[in-house]
């Protein structure tokens, strides 16, 4: 497997971000009630560590060792507040669902880790793939909690009716706990078990 | 590896030069579509709650437009001084208008913002609408509630209600966002038998809140929530009481 | 007592291994351990010996919750007629056989759909992990079952007993290995899950002749509200326990009783439940005096708010699970402290959970190890003192 490759699917499936190193989770819990903000979320955090992969990759041989950390934060923190303010201006309702948490993605661990850990001392290329394959394995587990979570909580998928709530008092009733954080809590962590157990035959 | 001081501050402001030019030009570019969407957004709620369809946004602004909707439909927004007397206000000041501070602010700045609907050009000359939205403010379990209020021609039925602003608990507060609870204000009254103002209030009973002409039905194990939106509800009419009085009974 | 053994040690040979009934030899053992102080030897070294093992201690919680189960039942049925009286449905209210068949006819359902669904996954788990079906399900089962509505969808209760098994204690190995209360668990899956029906302030106590659920305010959903409480809840009727709630955990008498029995039997800790009583006493008489008004949840005083809710029971049954409590004899005591404390605190200060007792016992098991490892780091650092090292 070349480099790039490896850098693309390791994060993605193995040394998911969520998962195994649980980066990320406040942002994971908290927008994970629907299929459609879950996936913007995914997109967006998958640009932003894409992008800023590269530019730390590309400026890695410029960036002053005594000042990279608020290097990194700068260009990262650009970023973030470009997809806000593109999210504002063409996807409106999604960023309002999303609120803060768009905001949030500078504070997310997973991109200032992987531009200190990766970026910094690796090609542009490998780079880049490293931060589409985290910001990716950081997006598939939002999706999946989210398809969770929208269809128990609420009964629908990508907003369609699947599942109606019963008005009989003994019939089917939403699940109250896939609505609150909680819910995305227990679902992640039965992730992070199943997954477990998948990806042990690559270890030891 | 010791890079030169200058090198260092050289980088720096390079960086923080480049990225402050990107971020003002899409700020500056992007603006416009923002304040749109912002304002679209809000004018949806009152487009739904006073029963209007819209299939987009552009036919939600037609609404408000000189020309009116789709179905020859015009909304307009008025805003009164405490006396009643028609004022302007610029937009700034609109956009955070908290009606809770307009209450505390002295009389002579004291401003009450709401929506008229109308049928036609005609009506809108006769100053006759056929719906009335009035915005209301309630203090829930962990929030506060902002929503639209919208009566009938007669000033005096419920038309409909929205929260388009809450963060109240899922399954018990926040219920106040299902379509069985906004529906059971549908057709209640404001006024008692002898014409005076009554607020709705929440009824545990179905029964009741089915058949009763002001209760609402209530969230059970969200008394708070429901206690909040009792209250709001009686501010607000006591806030619009002048608004109310002018219109009751299909404008006099 | 002879003629017990006799009896016993004659039907041994059909249990053991070859015999007819090999199969159920752990229901044999269940119960062979139950009566006699058992045979087994070990092979080497000196054992302190005592017949007090898991399953006899298991079963002694089940006994001591006899009352509460009878009681319970009782209950179920006399809240269920009660509200069709005053819903005048019925004239008067019929005798207690009545009471107790239609109470039986919806409790005995509940604690069925508990045992299987349980069962199942426990036995799932014992195939998966290769070792005995533990006791323990019997009093997490009973348990699970107790602190339910008596009318609630079966539905549910199997979906909480299998998500309080599942995730409440195999997930974190199993019996032994739990940081929480397993039936605990499966009530706040069920309180948040299904928060208007179990949260609610009214519960549901039957059906009425429609077949349509009737429900009924709890004191506790009232005085959460600030109303005053009727006639019918007195503290004496709460103390007996003659009030709508969960079919197991309205009678603070019962609760007693079984607290007597665990505390003979040497089963729970005593520090525990003293210091549980203490807390949810000193709190809610604290608070107490800063209420100004009388319908106040607050102002309900000390007395009231230990006979309301599931305060008695949490206290006597839930507090006392020797997995997922303190270990050490002043942990127990901070433990139980902090339950009782928190419990108070939840109920009365904070709007949204009317009945913390649940909640707080959650949160003090999440904290039991903190509080053992720092008494033992400290009675470490005493002796070490006291040594003069």
């Amino acid at each position: 497997m070349s480099d790039t490759m490896k850098a693309f699917k390791d994060p993605f499936v193995i040394n998911n971000p969520i998962a195994v190193q649980v980066l990320g989770i406040c942002s994971a819990l908290a927008v994970t009630t629907q299929i459609k903000p879950a996936f913007t979320m995914a997109v967006a955090v998958t640009a932003v560590m894409g992008l800023s992969n590269l530019t730390v990759s590309l400026l890695r041989k410029q960036i002053p060792n005594k000042i990279r950390i608020i290097i990194e934060l700068t260009i990262i923190s650009t970023l973030v507040i470009l997809v806000d303010q593109i999210l504002k201006a063409y996807a409106y309702d999604i960023s309002r669902q999303l609120s803060v948490f768009v905001g949030l993605i500078i504070t997310n661990c997973i991109v200032m880790g992987r531009a200190e850990a990766y970026a910094l001392h690796n090609p542009p290329i490998p780079a880049l793939m490293d931060g589409i394959g985290n910001g990716l394995g950081y997006g598939v587990i939002l999706v999946i909690v989210a398809f969770f979570r929208e269809l128990f909580g609420v009964g629908k998928l990508l907003g369609k009716e699947i599942l109606t709530s019963s008005p009989d008092a003994w019939g089917y009733k939403h699940s109250g706990l896939m609505v609150v954080p909680t819910g995305a809590f227990v679902i992640i962590s039965l992730i992070v078990w199943v997954h477990h157990n998948y990806t042990k035959k690559f270890e030891d | 590896m010791q890079e030169s001081n200058v090198k260092t501050m050289t980088f720096a402001t390079i960086v923080t030069i480049v990225c402050a030019v990107i971020l003002g030009a899409t700020a500056t570019a992007l603006k416009p579509q923002q304040e749109l969407n912002a304002k679209v957004f809000k004018l949806k709620n009152i487009v739904q709650v006073f029963g209007l369809t819209a299939e987009n946004d552009k036919e939600v602004e037609a609404y408000f437009s000189e020309e009116g909707g789709k179905d020859g439909k015009f909304v307009v927004r008025v805003i009164k001084d405490i006396d009643g007397n028609e004022v302007e206000m610029n937009e700034l000041e609109l956009k955070s208008l908290d009606l809770y501070k307009q209450e505390k602010a002295p009389a002579a700045t004291r401003r009450y913002p709401y929506f008229l609907m109308f049928e036609s050009a005609a009506d809108k000359a006769a100053d006759k609408p056929a719906g009335i939205v009035l915005p209301t403010q309630d203090f829930g379990l962990w929030s506060v509630c902002y929503g639209y209020l919208s009566l009938d021609t007669d000033a005096e039925t419920i038309k409909g209600i929205v929260y388009y602003d809450q963060k109240e608990t899922p399954g018990l507060g926040a219920e106040i966002e299902q379509e069985y609870w906004k529906d059971s204000f549908v057709g209640k009254k404001i006024v008692d038998a002898n014409g005076a103002l009554l607020a709705p209030k929440a009824s545990k009973d179905a029964a009741i809140a089915k058949d009763s002409p002001n209760h609402y039905i209530s969230v059970s194990g969200a008394t708070f929530t429901m206690d909040g939106i009792d209250k709001g509800l009686v501010n607000t009419l006591k806030f619009y009481e002048k608004v109310i009085e002018h219109y009751r009974g299909g404008n006099k | 007592m002879k003629f017990v053994e006799d009896q016993i040690h004659k039907v041994k040979p059909l249990f053991e291994k070859g015999g007819k009934l090999e199969k159920f030899y752990y229901l044999f053992e269940a119960g062979e351990s139950f009566h006699l102080v058992t045979d087994k030897r070990t092979d080497r070294g000196a054992h302190v010996r005592d017949s007090v093992d898991l399953k006899r201690m298991m079963i002694t919680v089940v006994l001591a919750m006899v009352p509460c189960i009878l009681f319970g039942i009782y209950n179920t049925g006399l809240q269920h007629y009660t509200a069709l009286l005053n819903d005048g449905q019925i004239e008067a209210l019929p005798g207690m056989v009545d009471m107790i068949v239609y109470g039986a006819i919806l409790v005995v359902p509940v604690i069925l759909t508990v045992y299987i669904t349980g069962g199942i996954v426990e036995g799932i788990f014992a195939c998966i992990r290769k070792h005995e079906i533990n006791e323990g399900f019997l009093v997490t089962g009973i348990l699970i079952a107790m602190v339910v509505p008596a009318s609630i969808p079966l539905w549910q209760v199997s979906l909480a007993t299998i998500f309080g098994v599942f995730i409440g204690k195999e997930c974190f190995g199993g019996t032994g290995m739990n940081i929480l209360n397993p039936a605990l668990t499966a009530r706040a899956f069920l309180f948040f899950n299904f928060p208007s029906q179990i949260s609610g302030d009214k519960v549901w106590v039957g059906f009425d002749r429609g077949q349509e659920v009737i429900s009924t305010a709890t004191p506790m959903g009232l005085a959460a509200k600030g109303d005053a409480l009727p006639e019918a809840y007195s503290t004496m009727n709460m103390f007996l326990g003659t009030i709508p709630g969960s079919i197991g955990e309205t009678s603070t008498l019962a609760c007693i009783i079984g607290g007597i029995i665990l505390l003979i039997a040497g089963v729970a800790s005593w520090r525990t439940m003293l210091g549980m009583l203490v807390g949810g006493f000193l709190f809610a008489w604290l608070i107490s005096l800063g209420s100004t008004n009388p319908n106040d949840i607050a102002a309900l005083g000390a007395v009231k708010h230990l006979c309301m809710g599931g305060f008695a029971f949490g206290l006597v049954f839930m507090a006392t699970d020797p997995v997922s409590s303190a270990n050490t004899d002043l942990g127990k005591w901070i433990y139980g402290f902090g339950a009782g404390a928190i419990s108070m605190l939840f109920r009365i200060i904070n709007p949204a959970y009317p009945e913390g007792v649940m909640l707080a016992i959650l949160l003090m098991n999440v904290f039991a190890p903190l509080i053992d490892h720092y008494v033992v780091k400290a009675s470490i650092k005493r002796r070490l003192n006291r040594a003069g090292v």
